[in-house]
């Protein structure tokens, strides 16, 4: 099939987390951020080693890529311990971004580890108030899950609205979530289906259409559940690479319920998610798929092993 | 679908191949179903008699042809045969989607796009055109383009890259299908200036 693959944009935490890219041709001035910007252009190795002596110094900066860096394994050996203390001093400087990678540390944890519901709220907030504005979804999101308490809807309206009304796409998608599964707000199916088709017309976010095709595995309205629309989408975000669609495809591919059944090729796919996982969502896929594992016959894991090998 | 006349060199003969499919319909063959209901549909044995045909779909259904559960779908979402009830033709198509026919799901998602027995979702739409035409579906890919072509508030709207993914869309299609798609890509064409038809083309050599 000869077509361009249309890229959904998938790596928007860690553009978030790290300020824009610059365009490629104004080379910045700036040593720390000429640094940086090898570093989000993909020279991990090369931009950690340039920006190290400046986060030493004490450049906020440059302690915040230093600790993505570390968070990620990205031209360093990944460690947890090292990526929190370097977001920690990042963010005691008041650099919004890292307080905001502060509170995702303790809302999300490092490969589970770190996890502080309280301390996420606290840092969220204080990104919030430098008007760091991806903070807003999430902390939502932590206040919803009950996590830090009694979900209040009013209380968690008051962290969207201002955020939606600001054009915020993980603010929007946020609200969308937690309306149609009746989470820390009432429950609306047709509002959050609405707001969510809006979204995911204009921005083309793999977030996005993930919810969506989890709202047709769940069914949107009284017709019920769509498992051909959902394979679809679900089958689009693996071929862009997104690995969190990769457990839902695979548990549609594992449970059946139309003509593409097929457990081996389904638990290949949730092996090479795991596989593809960033360290903030880890966790969840490793749950997902190990939650898959007992409706796969021993001889079929097998087999799956081999053909996950060979995916990319 | 058979159609009386698909056999070139031979001549047509509707009893016999009545005959021949209901020999085949009572070894409980499925898609015998699909063709005998199709005849009594379109009128091969006489006039149309869409009461029969709409039981020899049923019985077919029964039986698992996802093309029986595909008639019935348009049959239901006209109110031919059966009364209109587009909720129940949304289930139908997403069945015989389910069943593995790739022209059902090329529907589902005409159903979506137009709103019809569902919400409007353009967008899950463009994925199941998408992926029918991924699977080989010629006409998805010709819907794929229209919504690529027409669709100004969406992320996908690119008219020269449309007018691309209408002309490899033809490279899948022969014969009448071919003729009928031909005509949608022409109609795209002229509705695009030179430059862009100049692009359009460039990109469909190019990959």
């Amino acid at each position: 099939m000869r077509r361009i693959v249309m890229a959904l944009v998938t790596a928007a935490g860690l553009t978030a987390a790290l300020g824009a890219v610059a365009p490629a041709q104004d080379a910045p001035a700036d040593p720390v951020e000429a640094a940086r910007q090898k570093y989000l252009g993909g020279a991990y190795a090369e931009g950690f080693r340039e920006i190290f002596p400046y986060a030493r110094q004490g450049n906020a900066v440059a302690q915040n890529v230093v600790a993505n860096a570390y968070f990620y394994g990205n031209g360093v050996v990944q460690d947890c311990k090292l990526a929190l203390k370097w977001t920690q001093a990042a963010a005691d400087q008041g650099l919004d971004r890292a307080m905001h990678n502060l509170g995702a540390y303790r809302d999300l944890g490092c490969f589970g580890a770190g996890l502080d519901a309280a301390a996420a709220e606290r840092w969220y907030r204080k990104a919030i108030d430098a008007g760091f504005l991806p903070s807003h979804a999430r902390l939502a999101r932590l206040i919803a899950s009950g996590r830090t308490g009694t979900p209040d809807p009013a209380a968690i309206r008051a962290v969207l609205d201002p955020a939606i009304a600001a054009g915020d796409a993980d603010a929007v998608l946020a609200l969308a979530e937690l309306q149609f599964r009746g989470e820390g707000v009432p429950r609306d199916r047709a509002a959050a289906a609405a707001s969510l088709r809006a979204l995911a017309l204009h921005a083309n976010k793999a977030a996005v259409l993930l919810a969506l095709a989890r709202f047709h595995l769940e069914g949107i309205d009284d017709t019920g559940p769509d498992l051909p629309a959902a394979e679809a989408l679900l089958r689009k975000l693996v071929e862009v690479r997104h690995a969190e669609a990769g457990p839902d495809l695979a548990r549609l591919m594992i449970e059946g319920g139309g003509w593409w059944q097929d457990r081996v090729q389904g638990w290949a796919t949730c092996t090479w998610a795991r596989r593809n996982a960033a360290p903030d969502t880890k966790p969840p896929i490793d749950a997902a798929c190990e939650a898959l594992r007992p409706l796969v016959p021993t001889d079929e894991l097998i087999r799956a092993a081999l053909v996950a090998a060979r995916m990319k | 679908m058979l159609r009386l006349e698909d056999f070139p060199g031979q001549p047509a003969d509707a009893a016999l191949a009545r005959q021949w499919l209901e020999a085949a319909a009572a070894q409980d063959y499925p898609d015998a179903f699909t063709d005998l209901g199709w005849q009594f549909e379109s009128g091969g044995f006489g006039a149309p008699d869409l009461t029969e045909a709409v039981r020899l779909y049923r019985e077919g259904r029964r039986l698992g042809a996802s093309q029986s559960v595909l008639n019935l779908a348009h049959l239901t979402r006209k109110g031919e045969g059966v009364p209109e009830d587009a909720k129940l033709a949304l289930a139908l198509y997403r069945e015989a989607a389910a069943l593995g026919n790739v022209e059902a799901a090329n529907d589902l998602g005409s159903m979506y796009k137009g709103g019809i027995g569902t919400a409007e979702d353009r967008v899950t739409a463009y994925y199941l055109y998408e992926r029918a035409y991924d699977r080989g579906y010629a006409r998805a890919g010709v819907l794929l383009a229209w919504m690529r072509f027409e669709d100004e508030d969406a992320f996908w709207h690119a008219p020269p890259y449309a007018l691309a993914t209408c002309l490899w869309a033809l490279d899948l299609a022969d014969g009448d299908e071919r003729s009928a798609l031909q005509e949608d890509c022409d109609a795209m064409e002229g509705q695009l200036s030179p430059e862009e038809v100049a692009e359009a083309r460039t990109i469909y050599g190019g990959l």
